[in-house]
């Protein structure tokens, strides 16, 4: 029998068509497959390629003659920008220090009102400030900026947060190491590679277990993009078919450079570290261009399994493998062999966790950027955000917030920590300088900061002190009583506040009374001007919604955030001008265009001789009050703060400031059970510690029309000179105020205590 | 302040008092960093005690009084005049010339540094309240205007120049 008679055979024939159709269709499915998965992967591929996040930028420092900058301060910027020791000869990214002089060849570097080319300049500084800045010419340059810092990216996609780098960004070494270890053949297959495969299965057959994967660099890069670990057949299909989709479509520089910065590097809580050039930073605090042989070497290292080596928790391991990967690429000759050596003798040399991310600050970056911007926008369009963060008072409140937590932690006998924030601010420009959000450090989550809305306790008392003072019936000097009282309030039921101490004062002077935050006094002064006086200074000052019309409110019992805190003592440090605090000084496109800039805007909302009373009364507070362990602990400063404790110590706060910085800090428990301190004892040495690493000035009002300053008996409130009482305090009178003077010193009736 | 005098006799002895203590009780408080620097300081006028009388008893001598040193004298110098220091003046030069090229812009964020380095400075304040009017925002203008009025009390000059920003600013018609 012949092949004809076969086929002529009908069910044989029958068979045959079968066969044929079903090659047909199966055929047509993978190629509709292939179209199908081709479509996908460059949807994504695309996306991702032109997808660019923002890069956020701190505040520049600005170098001139008396600038606030030690030339120890100097050095340490220079290096958090990545400027490196060298021969500033050549070329821009090295400087060379010589005492307390530095020669610095600036890179080329855009600023949000314009570019600057490579410059190389002369930095001269005494201990605290800069002495001269001079071109290299020798010429004197009036003014000088750093570099901006780069600080983060504000809106990770999926919580993806990348570094995206540039072809001509991505170091040689860190090219070829990355081919050596993870595809040998990357220049040569297409997509996907047979030979390693097959060796893959051999060993893989022989082990009895999966220990090694055939994937290419191109595989992996695929695989990052749909994010899956499941290693089905049908997975694997479409990983194939998807790498040698890309493969045929772009060169492969580009899927090298899409791998460098796709690839996830680690975890930092929320936050997702993806590419070489965040994983840099993240690791080691450096920029992509000055990794060493033994930092790639671990940094492609932990490609393999971001947290099995992951080389803050299993550094052992990490260096192990980093080894092996320093051995490989000695064998496959990249490396000498005393290269290798002195790359393994390094230690791991990441940096301690969490440091110079600051995930507090960018939640309100983005929060204030939500009003103009869509999320998209932010995560895909490359825009560069200058902000208004001062890495270094960042730096001194995170410190600050940390070692007090845990001295104060040891002396409680509670297994939940307690949670604190603080929050920094320059009050004339209304420029926020850091935002502390918790103790969790380098961490997305709950922001302290910015949602945990609490009672402000004696906080408040400041409002109430400038209803009394703008009533005309107080000033400094008038005499209240300090005894119990009973208010009636709408219920019914009858409200008697007691000072925190339990003690009783009696006839005290307003000054005294506010310095001490005695509450008896303070309820029948605020009782006396009237609850909606009080609500209505409380809305000037910026607290919204208007607190509600009860007695308890006098106490503080209006719960309000750190940050709104920080805009209420802003408008009492600046003369009783409110500013519109704000993070974001403005934005440029991918092109370096300006979009967008925020201006300093300011509203006068209170009369300047009330606040400047009050601020004399504030700076009383940290001289003879509540706070005087800021008089103890800063001399040579003038202060002016507030203590606040609420009700039981469930809230300890503090919030003050000098002539250039204000500060709050807040201590408490997320559950808001009691802490058992008060506000000089959680919040107050969180915030002197805060001051202290920041470079700041006294605090000096300005003298306004219709108020004088004097000299009064703290205690009887009668016009004297410290001559005459030891007790004596400045405090600023109106000019029409009748004041008794002290018996004993009839001089006291005279005007200007300067004179 | 008017004084409330308790007790009666008392005010030629305070008068007496006045003239003895009136010119050196204090020590000036320390320079300000930030303050401006005075250009001119008035001579304090006291009065001379009669010559027919003793010097009073009550007339402490400074030193045998401790130096009640917790309270430290922070109000400024009567008449200081604002400077532009070289790197203020760099900015503040630069603005000009950016906003006489019509870079509005360029020449706010110029200023806007200048103000960050040295916010207490009345003349900043009006160079910002300028560049808000020609930027058509006369309510901020205002503010910056009343803003460095309120900075520049010991300074007439600066005084003035404020106070004429804030009349243009409040009498601003759009163009």
């Amino acid at each position: 029998m012949n092949l004809i008679t076969l086929v002529r055979h009908p069910w044989l024939r029958r068979a045959l068509i079968l066969l044929a159709t079903i090659i047909g269709v199966a055929t047509l499915g993978v190629m509709l497959s292939v179209a199908y998965f081709d479509h996908i992967v460059m949807d994504e591929f695309k996306q991702r390629l032109w997808s660019v996040p923002a890069k956020v930028y701190a505040a520049p420092i600005e170098l001139y003659a008396e600038a606030p900058v030690g030339i120890e301060d100097l050095a340490l910027e220079l290096k958090r920008l990545h400027y490196r020791v060298g021969n500033p000869a050549d070329g821009p990214g090295y400087y060379r220090r010589r005492g307390t002089s530095i020669e610095l060849y600036a890179r080329s570097v855009q600023f949000l009102d314009g570019a600057r080319a490579a410059t190389r300049v002369l930095i001269e500084a005494d201990a605290e400030h800069v002495t001269s800045v001079r071109s290299a010419d020798g010429s004197k340059l009036p003014i000088f900026r750093l570099d901006p810092m780069l600080v983060g990216s504000v809106f990770p996609a999926h919580g993806e947060d990348r570094i995206v780098l540039r072809p001509d960004e991505v170091p040689p070494l860190l090219a070829s190491v990355l081919k050596a270890i993870e595809d040998r053949r990357f220049d040569d297959h297409h997509g996907i590679d047979f030979k390693s495969i097959l060796r893959a299965m051999w060993v893989n057959l022989r082990a009895h277990r999966i220990v090694q994967g055939g994937s290419t660099l191109t595989q992996q890069l695929v695989k990052n993009y749909f994010l899956t670990e499941k290693q089905t057949f049908g997975r694997k299909w479409q990983e194939a078919i998807m790498a040698i989709c890309l493969e045929s479509h772009y060169s492969k520089e580009e899927i090298l450079v899409a791998y460098i910065n796709e690839i996830a590097l680690g975890q930092d809580g929320e936050r997702a570290i993806h590419g070489f050039g965040l994983g840099a930073e993240f690791y080691f605090g450096k920029s992509v261009s000055e990794l060493e042989p033994h930092e790639i070497a671990l940094l492609v290292a932990v490609v393999r399994g971001p947290s099995f080596y992951d080389p803050f928790r299993h550094p052992d391991r990490a260096k192990a493998r980093r080894d092996l990967v320093l051995n490989e690429l000695l064998a496959q000759g990249l490396l000498s062999a005393p290269e290798v050596e002195r790359a393994k003798a390094q230690p791991l040399g990441v940096r301690s966790h969490g440091g110079g991310y600051v995930p507090a600050f960018l939640d309100l970056v983005r929060r204030h950027l939500k009003r103009d911007y869509q999320d998209t926008d932010l995560a895909t369009e490359g825009l560069q955000v200058f902000t208004t963060l001062d890495p270094r008072a960042q730096q001194s409140a995170e410190s600050a917030l940390l070692k007090n937590l845990q001295r104060l932690d040891s002396t409680r006998h509670s297994k939940v920590g307690l949670q604190g924030a603080v929050v920094v601010a320059d009050p004339q420009s209304g420029d926020v300088l850091a935002v502390v959000g918790g103790r969790d450090l380098g961490r997305d989550g709950f922001n302290r900061a910015l949602d945990a809305r609490r009672p402000i306790g004696s906080l408040a008392k400041p409002a109430v002190y400038l209803a009394a003072l703008a009533s005309g019936k107080y000033h400094a000097a008038s005499l209240v009583e300090d005894a119990p009282i009973d208010v009636t309030l709408d219920n019914g039921d009858v409200w008697s506040p007691k000072n925190f101490t339990r003690e009783q004062f009696g006839t005290v002077t307003l000054a005294h009374a506010l310095a001490e935050s005695m509450n008896m006094a303070t309820v029948r002064v605020g009782m006396d001007v009237g609850l909606s006086s009080i609500a209505d200074t409380f809305e000037k000052l910026g607290v919204t919604p208007r607190p509600q019309l009860v007695p308890s409110m006098i106490l503080g019992t209006v719960e309000l955030a750190p940050i709104d805190v920080l805009s209420v003592y802003s408008t009492l440090a600046n003369g009783g001008f409110r500013v519109k605090l704000h993070t974001v000084q403005g934005l440029l496109n991918q092109d370096g265009k300006l979009l967008k800039r925020f201006k300093v805007e300011l509203t006068p909302v209170l009369a300047p001789e009330q606040v400047y009373a009050l601020d004399r009364l504030l700076i009383l507070v940290t001289q003879r009050g509540t706070g005087a362990a800021l008089q103890t602990r800063f001399r040579k400063l003038i202060l002016a703060g507030k203590t606040g404790t609420s009700s039981d110590t469930r809230d300890s706060w503090f919030a003050g400031f000098s002539g250039s910085h204000v500060i709050v800090s807040w201590v408490g428990y997320d559950d808001n059970r009691v802490t058992g301190l008060t506000g000089a004892m959680g919040a107050l040495p969180i915030w002197a510690d805060t001051l202290s690493g920041i470079r700041t000035q006294s605090f000096a009002p300005t003298a306004v029309e219709g108020v004088e300053d004097r000299w009064i008996e703290f205690s009887s409130g009668q016009l004297t000179t410290p001559q005459c009482s030891p007790d004596a305090v400045r405090v600023a009178l109106p000019a029409d105020a009748t004041v008794p003077v002290k018996d004993t010193c009839p001089q006291a009736a005279s005007g200007n205590p300067n004179e | 302040v008017t004084t409330q005098r308790p007790g009666s006799g008392a005010g030629l002895v305070t008068l007496v008092l006045l003239g003895l203590t009136g010119c050196a009780v204090l020590n000036p408080p320390p320079p300000h960093t930030n303050q401006p620097t005075p250009v001119q300081t008035p001579s304090p006028s006291p009065i001379k005690p009669p010559a027919d009388k003793p010097t009073p008893v009550p007339a402490a001598p400074a030193q045998t009084v401790p130096e009640p040193s917790p309270v430290k004298p922070v109000a400024p110098v009567p008449v200081q005049a604002f400077v532009l220091k070289p790197p203020l003046n760099a900015l503040v030069e630069q603005a000009n010339a950016q906003s006489r090229a019509g870079q509005l812009e360029a020449a706010a964020a110029t200023l806007d540094r200048a103000v960050r380095i040295d916010p207490k400075n009345a003349l900043l304040w009006i160079e910002l309240a300028r560049l808000r009017l020609l930027e058509a925002d006369p309510v901020q203008a205002q503010a910056l205007a009343r803003k460095a009025m309120a900075l520049s009390r010991q300074d007439p000059k600066a005084q003035k120049d404020a106070k004429d920003v804030l009349d243009a600013a409040l009498k601003y018609t759009p163009p």
